[in-house]
Parts: structure tokens; C-alpha cells; sequence
């Protein structure tokens, strides 16, 4: 407890205002939802990380397919062009209505982020930075961060590791990816899906417990493959 | 019938006004092509003429008598410009109008419900929420005046429409200040009096049945174009100094002597010419102008004369309560050829800096070759597209905003690289299109076609790929049950399984040469787990051996 004249300015942290929950935009995926408390948190910037074949492309275009369905306007920034669009088709994804930008390099997918949060309107814009993205300076993620903050629109990241550090409200590392194959009537392999876990990274409310270990099995995610 | 005639006085002097708004109130002078000198002044405004500059000078001679005569020369471009800004005042209160050098005329016949006595705004549109209202009063004052059977009470009528109209007329020059014009406006019967009456009053009101005695105490000369020199120094020397004096005449006689003509002034001059009022529909572009006497080279320039031609074409279209769909820049170069350029705006909009950007954009993206000498901007005219919002599904993006910020992006990573991603009809995998994004809200878009395999969220998730673009080059081993081990750029693992081959072929009819783009493909593709944990998919071309790598499951 503090004395004297600053006794009166200073709010005691237990008297704190309670945050009114954050809105969430539906990930698509119900387990996900489950693990993020109801979605990805708007009005933020949130991560999706995970090595090759990990599974955060698919948690991308879940997410894309979501915020569609729910009527939102859906902005992919693609770095590497790695889109495909019969895959995000498949994956519920309106192609009609979504904006699809290739920036060629992951500088130029942050800036075209930069430009169309601050446009305004959009309910998600997916920014991809492919396989490598270069380092971005903290400022420019704490620009999109107040961006989307201000434009109350979700910009999600898919990147194979972390890039946005603190400006990052909630990040999910996608791991213990495993390839599921059955053998088909000629004793052929056929893959049928990828089994993956979604491990929260940075807390529900941004707050960055960063306990790896609180997963639980209720993460696990799987992937059907489309037929041939 | 009540005929409006809109006067532009001294149009070329306007029209160089227009274009140089900055040289308002200070002496101006216009040079063209004189009756009898190559180029003298044409036109000038009343501080040039208290300088001593008089109609028929040459330039040289305006500047001698006032030394701060700005003088300029006469632009059709900018003429053309101002007539077309007349007519978009015409446009602002009526849906056709006829048009004739430096005038407009327009029906404004049923106009009386919109200008009740009391108005005070100026623009009928802003008036929108009460028309019903005026109408309804106007109705009720008009019976009164037309069907009384009191002397009192049609004399009551007949000033209620004479307020009312003056107020019709005070709102075209409201509208037409706006475009930058400073007209005269007349409101007649018959057109040929309004006409007249413009060349005596700023605003005249000229009632039904009073034609004659508002033209009688005018001066014959009034009559100005329809009288030729030799008719004027005939009429002078008859002894006619006023309009009434000529319509005292008898018109048969005067066109024995003068011929049809005389017989014309006489009815002109009485008011009872009879010339059939021809409208005609608004055009479908706008254009506005600028020439320049010295070639501009580069950006910032040129962006401050947009700015200039887009408020110009903006306050036309705000005229009409249209937006600008589409813009054609054309910019005249010193070689004498043009620089056409379509501007393309995503939604219609009215916002100067969203139209300036995509211009400034335009030319950055692409600068002309040489410089510019003259700019012509022109507009598509379209609906303006208020954004409806909705209780139960979330705003998109503002249609404005979104045009400026796609053609941003467009400057930024290439108009190609930008739009809706699209499937082709073809079993090339990784063939994919981008068409112009237009934002569509939820409830609008169509019913999917039979293609299209949509997922509601919480169905089953599929797997995602991500193509490499293009398909990375490897080399792979094979073993006995397909592909053993792989090595590219960035790659170098062991196959664990191997589920393939899926054999793929198409595109026969298109060349059978070496794999290109438009040539037929035959491919066997296989999706393999390798060691480094990803499970990627590759083909091998069938014609020529090689090995792909066309992106990984993710």
C-alpha cells in the first residue's frame, strides 16, 4: 500500500477493472476453439507456427473458411504463392470472396498486411510468410498489432517459427505431426490424413504463459486428405 | 410550357477562370483569333478593363495599358470543358436539356413543387425529404391561383409562381457558382424571350401573356446575333432604338423589305417567335482539361493539375448525385501523340483523394514518355454505392477505401499478383487463375457451382497443400516399391512410404514438345513421407524422366 499523496492515485491491483472478455473469430476447428477459449481473439495479432507438414496450412485456410462463413471479408497475403486453390477450396474456402495478394517476399506480405488492416472492413487477413520469412524490425509488428487493433480485424501469421513476438495476442505451434497411410485393395499406400497436436504457445488473453506442457490430448487435430 | 435559359457571359474568359481559379480578382485577359487581327483579346474581366484593356488589342498592347494583366489564351479544351460544366448544371434540374454556345436550356415546368416560397437551400436535391411536403403546398397555393374566380386571388397565384421561380433561377446560379460559372438565368414561355431576356438581366422572370411589354423598353441591339450588320444599319436608320418600337411594325411589311429574317425580328421582338425547344439526354462520360504552356516532366506537378481536374469532375458528377466509376486519363505529350490510360475505380466514388491516388498511382506505376503539354481527364458516371449495413453479418471493407487500398496493392507487388484466386478447368494441379476481387457480401454471393466442394465450418478438416511455384527439380532414387530417396535445393531425406503412382495426363491437343505451360502434360504423381517429417508430393514426367517436387501436405 502506498502512503501520502499518491495514496489516492493509485488503484490497488485487486480493484482492477476486470477486462471484459475478447471476441473471438471461430478457427473452424472445434478443438482449437476449445483451446483458444472460442477462437482466434479479435482485434489482434495471432501466430500460427510448425515445420513443414506440420499442419499450419491447413489450420490457415480452416480459419479463412470460418471467417467466410461467418460473413466476414478474408484477405490472404501469400509470400511464397504456395496457395492452391483447389485445396482451399475443399477447405471450405469461397474463392469468390476472398482477396488473394502474392507479395514475393515476406517484407513486402507485412507491408500489404499493413495496407489492408488499415484499410479497414476486414474480418481476417492471413498473412503467409512461407518457409523463411526475413526478420521484420518489433516496431512493424507492434504497427499491424495497433492496426488491427484499431480496425478490429484478426491478422493471423503462419510462419515456421515465431516472428511477432509480444505483438502476438495468442500463437499456436502445430507438432507431433504423423502421416497416416492405409493400404489400399492392391496393397498400394494411400494417404488418408495427417495427424497433428495445436499447442498453445501464448496465452488465451495474450498474457504468454508459454506452457508448452499444459497440452493435453484434446489437442490433437486430424487432417483428411481429398481424393486423387 | 416555362423554359429556363442558362447564359454563360464572356465564356472564354470563364472557361480560362475556370482552369486558373487562382487568378480570380485580379485583371484577365483572354487572347484569340479577332474578326481581323491573327490574335487580339477577345474577352476580358472588369479589373483588366478598368486597366484600359479593351476588346481588340493585341497582347502586347493589354500589357502596355496594365502592367498586371495575366493574359491568356483562349482553349477550346477549357471552352469545351465550361459547356459541358453548363450543361451539368442543366443536368441538376432537369433530365434533358438543349445546349447551344455558351447556353442551356431546360424544362422547368413541373419545378414549382421543389421551390416553395421559404426555401432556403439552394439544391434541390438536399430538398429530397420535403419534396412530398413542398408538392403537396405547391398544389394547394397553385389552385388557388389557377381556378379562383377573384381577380385578387390570381394576382396572389401569379406572384406565388413568379417567387417561386426566382427561386428556381437563384438555384441555377447557386449550382453553376459550384462548377465555377457565373451565370445569367431567365425563365420565359418561349424560349426565343428567355434567350433575349438573358442578354438584359442577371436573373429575369419573364410571366405568360407579359412577353411583350417586358421586351418593349429593350434596346434593338439586344437582339445581338440574330441581327446582322447590314439589318442593324438598316433598323438604325429607320429610326428603331428599342424592341417595342420594332414590334410595333407590321411583320409583313418588314419581311417585304429585309426578307424572312425582318419578319423573324419582328416576332422576336414581340415576344411570339415560335422556336421549338429541342432536349436531348445527358452524355455518358465527362471530361474536363487542362493545357499547359510549358511541357511538365515530372510526378508532383502533374499530381497538383489532377488534383485540379478531379474536384472539377467531381463537383459535375455531385451536379448529377453521381460517383465516378472509371477514369480515362490522356495526357498529350510534346511529341503531339497521346498517352491513354484507363484508371480502373473498384466501386463509384465521390472521394477526391481515394481518384487522386489511383491517378497519382497510374503514373507512377507507368510515367509518361515525354512531357505532358495537355492532361484530359474523363469520368464514367455511375450510381454511387451507399454501403448497406446490416444487424446480423459484419461491414466489409468501405467500397471507396477498398478501391484505393487494392490499387495500392497493385503498385506494390503488380496488378497480376492480386484478385481472386480461381481453379481452372484442366488436371493441371498446380494451375490456378486470379480474377478482380470484387468484395461481395455473405448473403449476395451466388449459389456454388457443382465444383465447388464447400466445407461448413466443423466439418471434417482436410489437408492443406502448399505448392512451390514452380515445381522445384529434384532427383530421386528409385527403389522396388517407387521413390527411395529424394535431394533438391533445400531437401535431402529418405522416402519412409510411398503411396503412388497416380498417373495424370491431359491437354493432348496442345503441343507434344517439352513440358511448358502450354504444352500436354503426362505425370506420375506420388505422395511420400520422408525422412526430414514432411510428406510432400512429387511427379515424374513421363516423356522426359525428370523428377518434381510440387509442394508438401501442411
Amino acid at each position: 500500500m502506498l502512503d501520502g499523496p499518491l495514496a489516492g492515485l493509485v488503484v490497488p491491483a485487486s480493484r482492477l477493472a476486470i477486462e471484459p472478455p475478447r471476441k473471438r473469430l471461430s478457427t473452424g476447428l472445434p478443438n482449437l476453439d476449445a483451446r483458444l477459449g472460442g477462437g482466434w481473439p479479435a482485434a489482434a495479432l495471432s501466430e500460427i507456427t510448425g515445420r513443414r507438414s506440420a499442419g499450419r496450412t491447413s489450420v490457415l485456410y480452416s480459419a479463412l473458411a470460418a471467417a467466410l462463413g461467418a460473413g466476414h471479408a478474408a484477405a490472404l497475403v501469400d509470400a511464397p504463392a504456395a496457395l492452391d486453390p483447389r485445396a482451399a477450396q475443399t477447405a471450405g474456402v469461397v474463392l469468390d470472396r476472398l482477396l488473394w495478394v502474392h507479395a514475393g517476399t515476406a517484407r513486402t506480405a507485412l507491408h500489404a498486411a499493413e495496407l489492408l488492416v488499415a484499410a479497414g472492413g476486414w474480418g481476417l487477413v492471413a498473412l503467409d510468410l512461407g518457409e523463411r520469412p526475413a526478420h521484420a524490425p518489433t516496431a512493424a509488428w507492434q504497427r499491424l498489432r495497433n492496426a488491427a487493433a484499431r480496425q478490429r480485424t484478426v491478422v493471423l501469421v503462419a510462419s515456421p517459427w515465431r516472428v511477432a513476438g509480444t505483438a502476438a495476442s495468442a500463437a499456436v505451434i502445430m507438432k507431433d505431426h504423423r502421416p497416416r497411410f492405409t493400404r489400399g485393395p492392391g496393397a498400394v499406400p494411400l494417404l488418408i490424413g495427417l495427424d497433428t497436436r495445436a499447442v498453445i504457445d501464448r496465452g488465451v488473453n495474450g498474457s504468454g504463459d508459454h506452457d508448452v506442457s499444459q497440452s493435453t490430448p484434446a489437442d490433437g487435430l486430424h487432417f483428411a486428405a481429398h481424393a486423387k | 410550357m416555362r423554359i429556363a435559359c442558362i447564359y454563360v457571359p464572356q465564356l472564354a474568359l470563364q472557361a480560362a477562370l475556370r482552369a486558373a481559379p487562382e487568378r480570380r480578382g485580379t485583371p484577365v485577359a483572354v487572347i484569340g483569333k479577332a474578326r481581323r487581327r491573327s490574335e487580339a483579346v477577345v474577352a476580358a474581366n472588369d479589373k483588366a478593363r478598368r486597366g484600359g484593356v479593351r476588346l481588340g488589342m493585341t497582347a502586347e498592347q493589354a500589357r502596355a495599358l496594365c502592367p498586371e494583366v495575366f493574359v491568356v489564351r483562349e482553349s477550346p479544351a477549357d471552352v469545351a470543358a465550361a459547356e459541358a460544366a453548363l450543361a451539368d448544371v442543366g443536368f441538376a434540374f432537369a433530365p434533358c436539356i438543349e445546349t447551344e454556345s455558351a447556353r442551356v436550356f431546360l424544362d422547368v415546368s413541373d419545378m414549382n413543387g421543389w421551390f416553395c416560397s421559404g426555401q432556403r437551400d439552394t439544391s434541390p436535391w438536399a430538398q429530397s425529404d420535403s419534396i412530398a411536403r413542398n408538392v403537396k403546398a405547391a398544389s394547394s397555393g397553385g389552385s388557388s391561383g389557377s381556378s379562383g374566380s377573384s381577380g385578387t386571388s390570381r394576382v396572389a397565384g401569379n406572384a406565388g409562381r413568379h417567387h417561386i421561380e426566382r427561386s428556381i433561377a437563384q438555384a441555377i446560379a447557386a449550382q453553376a457558382t459550384r462548377v465555377g460559372l457565373g451565370v445569367r438565368v431567365a425563365i420565359a414561355s418561349r424560349k426565343s424571350v428567355a434567350r433575349l431576356a438573358t442578354r438584359a438581366r442577371e436573373i429575369a422572370i419573364v410571366a405568360a401573356g407579359d412577353e411583350g411589354p417586358f421586351l418593349a423598353p429593350l434596346p434593338a441591339r439586344i437582339l445581338g446575333p440574330d441581327l446582322s450588320i447590314e439589318e442593324a444599319e438598316t433598323l438604325e436608320r429607320w429610326g428603331i432604338g428599342t424592341l417595342g418600337e420594332l414590334a410595333a411594325l407590321p411583320a409583313a411589311e418588314v419581311g417585304l423589305r429585309l426578307g424572312p429574317a425582318g419578319s423573324r425580328l419582328v416576332h422576336l421582338a414581340r415576344g411570339t417567335d415560335d422556336e421549338t425547344f429541342m432536349p436531348r439526354w445527358p452524355q455518358e462520360t465527362l471530361e474536363e482539361s487542362v493545357a499547359f504552356d510549358y511541357a511538365i516532366v515530372e510526378l508532383e506537378p502533374l499530381a497538383f493539375v489532377l488534383r485540379g481536374l478531379v474536384d472539377r469532375v467531381l463537383a459535375r458528377l455531385d451536379l448529377r448525385a453521381l460517383a465516378c466509376a472509371g477514369l480515362t486519363l490522356r495526357l498529350k505529350l510534346e511529341s503531339g501523340a497521346f498517352d491513354v490510360r484507363s484508371v480502373p475505380v473498384a466501386a463509384p466514388t465521390r472521394e477526391p483523394t481515394t481518384l487522386l491516388q489511383l491517378l497519382r498511382l497510374d503514373v507512377a506505376r507507368r510515367p509518361p514518355e515525354a512531357g505532358v503539354v495537355e492532361v484530359l481527364l474523363g469520368a464514367d458516371p455511375a450510381r454511387a454505392r451507399a454501403a448497406q449495413l446490416d444487424f446480423l453479418r459484419p461491414a466489409g471493407p468501405a467500397p471507396d477505401r477498398l478501391a484505393a487500398t487494392i490499387a495500392r496493392l497493385a503498385a506494390l507487388v503488380g496488378p497480376e499478383n492480386l484478385g481472386s484466386p480461381r481453379t481452372e478447368d484442366t488436371w493441371r494441379e498446380e494451375a490456378m487463375s486470379v480474377t478482380a476481387y470484387r468484395h461481395k457480401p455473405a448473403n449476395t454471393v451466388g449459389v456454388p457451382s457443382t465444383v465447388t466442394n464447400e466445407a461448413t465450418p466443423f466439418s471434417s478438416p482436410t489437408l492443406a497443400i502448399r505448392r512451390f511455384r514452380p515445381a522445384e527439380e529434384v532427383e530421386v532414387m528409385i527403389g522396388p516399391d517407387g521413390p527411395a530417396a529424394l535431394r533438391g535445393r533445400d531437401t535431402t531425406a529418405r522416402i519412409l512410404v510411398a503411396a503412388g503412382p497416380y498417373r495424370m495426363s491431359g491437354e493432348w491437343w496442345r503441343s507434344q514438345q517439352a513440358e511448358t505451360a502450354d504444352a500436354s502434360f503426362s505425370r506420375d504423381y506420388w505422395d511420400v513421407h520422408a525422412s526430414d517429417g514432411a510428406l510432400y508430393r512429387l511427379h515424374q514426367d513421363r516423356r522426359t524422366g525428370r523428377w518434381f517436387l510440387d509442394g508438401y501436405y501442411d
